[in-house]
């Protein structure tokens, strides 16, 4: 019996080390081979390299024939053989024993109580249970990855969770905007969403009130924007620049395209800080398409399906640190802020494109330097404004047509906050220097600050007061009429973040991917903390809409929701 | 069989200067029709002669005799094709699909062993199915799995036969088959993985008794519910039992239920009514959490679908978001099929998916909760018997049976 199990056990091992060693692309993916065959693409009039390939492949198939006719029918029915002697040795052995004799006494069960073992049982498939749920939930991680469905109507998309819009007209109307998170900041890039409700914490490694995470495809500083159930973001590396969409009820990925211009060659994204990368400029949507912009100078909009739609070059948008402008939009225009170089190189300037087709409408020159702050869009007098900032102006145009409207010189440095407009006050701020409040229309600021200016990050306002904090960690709230500090506090944390307000919470989310919640107003109030990891490098502002507030890390995409709200749901 | 696949997966030697000619291709031919009456000639003298071998003559030896006969010849011989298990795949296919045929082979394959558990229990299971025969003859040194475990290893059984139901149902190929464990060790070739998981299968069947035919076989679940109303299924004892306990000893199957003491024989408790109570007021719950997990998990068996394989890679192409290209990406570009055709479709297959998914769901949520409410019934049995699911009617207990001496003693005159 024994003999014949180490027989059986030898045999085995040898077919099936002959089985992995006779695969026929351990011939064909000979190294030697290969190497000969990459030498006569080099001198293809060799004739004795020829012969040698002729030898080798000769001597490989004998070898891999050798190997295969060893795992041939006789090894096996020997293997076989071997098997069924170890069998009946074993059972000779082990199972023909003498039985036991039919006249010995009964033997008394040892009864347990049967309820309880039942207990135990049920237990167990409770448990079983958990493992198979367990396993559906690795498996819903890896669905089928395919471009959405078309949607009934072409050019229409889901609202807030309404129906799709038959054809619907080509641009929204504002009261549609203002229902969605559409570009950088918010409708009005002042980040706020004064209707937004968000817990009071939340942590990402125990899910607490963290409805999905999901992780990002391509790291990118942008911001994630909110249309309906969907949620856009861009990413980009050296070899590509995408876009995605995820669904913000689930967190699927819905789709990812990369931008592909047509007839050119793709330009080199250029050289730019690890804080910038090389998909800082947050994207832009209408509900109809979403437009992206990237520092290598490629601009795009996709539908919502994920199929480009159009996608073109503007040029080299070099800039020192990188590019940053976000995209605005107003009504069928996408609007670029390009700022580059010293006022004295004329590079920077103000682009209108039509949302359909990618041309420019109209370009408006900018006696400005570079800068790294987004174009607001405002309404002022029931009409629209898109207020810019750059050293040494903060201007408005009218984004129709990019007439100037008016401007203010009273800028200077590396201008990177954008603009908001709150309370008919407009926060203006030079980077290390000082925060100007600046009365639209006017020919000058109203007010100057010089306390906690911030060097990246945009004001946000209540209305009454502005907030403001600085990449260390100083946080300022100033009264918003006169610029006059309320009150300041320290934060041992970074902020590259944009201060967001949701609802009744001011949201300061570090760097450390901490998210500070103060109440709004005249002194400092905590009151709670969200986390999402310190590993995430938060610098993205986050995206509130609805119950959720969307936080873009550099690993994952977070939908944060009041756990009660989303059981509700 | 196994040459020609070996030829066509060589590459044809370089130089054809050379003049050398490609040997012609060869492929072995079909099995002539009346082998397949033969096939079913031979299962239904071999359900015949297990029954009454189990029933009548309440014989182990000759059972592992015929199991041995059934191993060599469905098994070895026939290279385990048709085999009754992979036949549920089949018959559901020829539900969904219209233009798919049962073979009549298939057909009796997959209905004949029901038919004979309906009113015999598992005789097919005994001595008629290869896989079993097979874990059966290895099985040398028996370990008893706890109860407990027995019971929670064979939900597995259950949710392998819904998913076996979704992939036939929706087009997503036969799983039974292509993870067989033991189909290729009877052809003697096959992938390395497969084969060495059917050893792994043999080697635990010499300490656990048959592994696969408890906790993973679809088609034993059929033949259990189907045993379950049995009328004339294996009893232990052709007598009063005596309660000895040594049936119980020699199952290695845990397909004895002991008897139940009588302290224990009582009406139920508050508690075991409470308990119940819960239990049935759970049902619904369990059923509509696998309904909703079952969708979710749609998407994702969706992939198993090649269609829906070859729509993911052409996106994911398209987007650049893999490397290179299949011969199935290739294959599909050079036909110049629209891709927004191909992804319509595929998308249609999902959506597929995601209702059979639900299906699949309520099984198992149905299955676990009565499992639940079964649970928690206070058993009251007089006498040591055979489970009716889980005995797979191998006549082993009736050796060991005090009264089944007796009885072959008072026909025979001498013991056995």
């Amino acid at each position: 019996m024994l003999s014949a199990a180490v027989f059986s056990a030898a045999l085995g091992g040898l077919l099936a080390w002959t089985q992995a060693q006779g695969k026929v692309a351990a011939l064909v993916n000979a190294p030697e081979l290969a190497r000969l065959h990459e030498q006569l693409r080099k001198q293809p009039k060799d004739e004795a390299l020829k012969q040698q390939i002729r030898a080798l492949d000769q001597q490989l198939r004998l070898d891999t024939f050798r190997r295969l006719n060893l795992s041939h029918a006789t090894a096996r029915t020997l293997l076989l053989g071997g098997l069924v002697l170890f069998l009946l040795g074993a059972h000779g052995v082990l199972v023909f024993r003498p039985r036991p004799a039919p006249h010995l006494p009964s033997r008394p069960a040892q009864h347990v109580e049967e309820m309880h073992m039942r207990q135990v049982t049920a237990l167990a498939v409770v448990a079983m249970l958990a493992i198979i749920v367990a396993f559906v939930a690795l498996l819903t991680r890896h669905p089928a990855q395919l471009p959405a469905p078309p949607a009934p109507a072409a050019s229409a998309v889901a609202t807030g969770g309404g129906n799709p819009v038959a054809a619907a007209p080509a641009f929204p109307t504002m009261d549609e905007v203002r229902k969605n998170w559409p570009s950088f900041r918010g409708p009005d890039g002042s980040g706020v969403n004064p209707t937004a409700q968000i817990p009071t914490n939340w942590n990402a490694a125990t899910g607490v009130n963290v409805r999905w995470q999901s992780a990002m495809p391509l790291a990118g500083m942008s911001s994630p924007i909110v249309w309906g159930n969907s949620v856009f973001l861009t990413g980009a590396d050296e070899a590509s620049n995408c876009v995605f969409r995820f669904d913000a009820d689930t967190g699927k990925l819905l789709w990812s395209a990369i931008l592909k211009v047509a007839g050119g060659a793709r330009p080199a994204p250029p050289k730019v800080g690890d804080d910038t990368g090389l998909s800082a400029p947050t994207p832009a949507t209408d509900g109809r398409r979403v437009y992206t912009l990237f520092p290598n100078g490629e601009v795009a909009a996709f539908d919502l399906a994920g199929k480009q739609v159009w996608a073109r070059n503007i040029g080299p948008l070099e800039n020192n640190y990188g590019f940053a402008a976000s995209l605005a939009l107003y009504q069928d225009r996408l609007l670029i802020q390009i700022d580059r170089g010293v006022v004295e190189d004329n590079q920077s300037k103000l682009l209108a494109l039509d949302i359909a087709t990618g041309k420019d409408l109209w370009q408006k020159p900018r006696a400005v330097a570079g800068s790294w702050s987004s174009p607001t869009l405002v309404e002022v007098d029931g009409k629209p404004q898109l207020l810019t900032v750059a050293a040494p102006l903060l201007c408005a145009y009218n984004p129709l047509d990019g007439a100037e409207l008016w401007h203010v010189g009273c800028l200077e440095s590396d201008v990177a906050p954008s603009p908001i407009l709150a309370s008919n006050m407009i926060v203006a701020i030079a980077p290390n220097t000082a925060i100007f409040g600046v009365k639209p229309g006017e020919a000058k600021f109203t007010w100057k600050a010089e306390n906690g200016v911030p060097d990246a990050t945009s004001p946000v306002s209540d209305g009454q007061r502005f907030y403001i904090v600085d990449s260390e960690g100083m946080v300022t709230c100033a009264d918003l009429q006169t610029g006059k500090a309320r009150w300041q506090h320290e934060i041992e944390d970074r902020f590259y973040a944009s201060p967001t307000i949701v609802g009744d919470k001011l949201v300061l989310l570090s760097r450390k991917g901490v998210a500070y919640l103060l109440r709004p107003g005249d002194k400092f109030e905590l009151i709670g903390k969200g986390e999402v990891g310190k590993e995430e490098e938060c610098g993205a502002s986050p995206a509130p809409l609805g119950n959720r507030l969307y936080i873009r890390g550099k690993l994952h995409l977070f939908c944060i929701e009041e756990a009660k709200a989303a059981t509700a749901k | 069989m196994t040459a020609a696949p070996i030829n066509q997966r060589f590459p044809p030697p370089q130089f054809t200067e050379t003049g050398h000619q490609l040997p012609h291709m060869t492929a072995p031919p079909p099995r002539a029709g009346a082998l397949d009456y033969l096939d079913i000639v031979v299962l239904c003298i071999c359900l015949a002669l297990a029954t009454w071998l189990v029933l009548r003559r309440r014989a182990r030896r000759e059972v592992v005799l015929l199991s041995l006969f059934s191993l060599l010849y469905f098994g070895f011989w026939r290279n385990g094709c048709v085999c009754a298990i992979g036949s549920i795949q089949n018959l559901t296919q020829a539900l969904f699909d219209s233009t798919y045929a049962v073979p009549v082979t298939v057909l009796a394959f997959g209905v004949l062993p029901l038919v004979f558990a309906l009113f015999f229990g598992r005789v097919f299971c005994a001595a008629v199915c290869p896989h079993g025969a097979f874990q059966d003859v290895m099985l040398l040194k028996p370990v008893r799995l706890p109860v407990w475990l027995e019971h929670g290893l064979r939900l597995l059984a259950y949710v392998y036969l819904g998913l076996a139901v979704v992939f036939a149902a929706t087009g997503g190929g036969y799983i039974i088959c292509r993870f067989d464990p033991f189909v290729q060790i009877f052809r003697l070739t096959g992938s390395l993985t497969m084969i060495l998981t059917g050893v792994i299968f043999l080697l635990l069947s010499m300490f656990i008794g048959r592994p696969y035919c408890r906790f993973l076989c679809p088609y034993g679940v059929l033949l259990g519910l189907a045993g379950s109303v049995s009328r004339w299924r294996a009893r232990i004892t052709p007598d009063k039992c005596t309660q000895c306990r040594r049936c119980q000893d020699a199952c290695p199957f845990n397909a004895i239920n002991k008897v139940t003491p009588k302290a224990q024989q009582i009406d139920p408790t508050p508690e075991d009514k409470r308990r119940l109570a819960i239990r049935c007021a759970l049902l619904p719950l369990v059923i509509v959490s696998g309904l909703w997990l079952g969708g979710l998990s749609g998407d994702s068996l969706a992939k198993a679908h090649p269609t829906v394989a070859l729509a993911e890679r052409v996106h994911l192409e398209d987007a650049g978001a893999v490397p290179g290209a299949t011969d199935a990406s290739v294959a599909f570009r050079a036909e110049g099929t629209a891709p927004e055709k191909l992804f319509a479709e595929a998308h249609a297959l999902v959506a597929r998916y995601v209702l059979a998914g639900r299906l699949c769901g309520v099984w198992v949520g149905l299955v676990v909760g009565l499992k639940l409410i079964a649970l928690a019934w206070r058993p009251r049995r007089p006498e040591y018997e055979t489970d009716a699911v889980r005995c797979v009617a191998c006549a082993r207990c009736f050796d060991f049976c005090p009264q089944e001496h007796k009885r072959r003693q008072g026909k025979n005159g001498v013991l056995d």
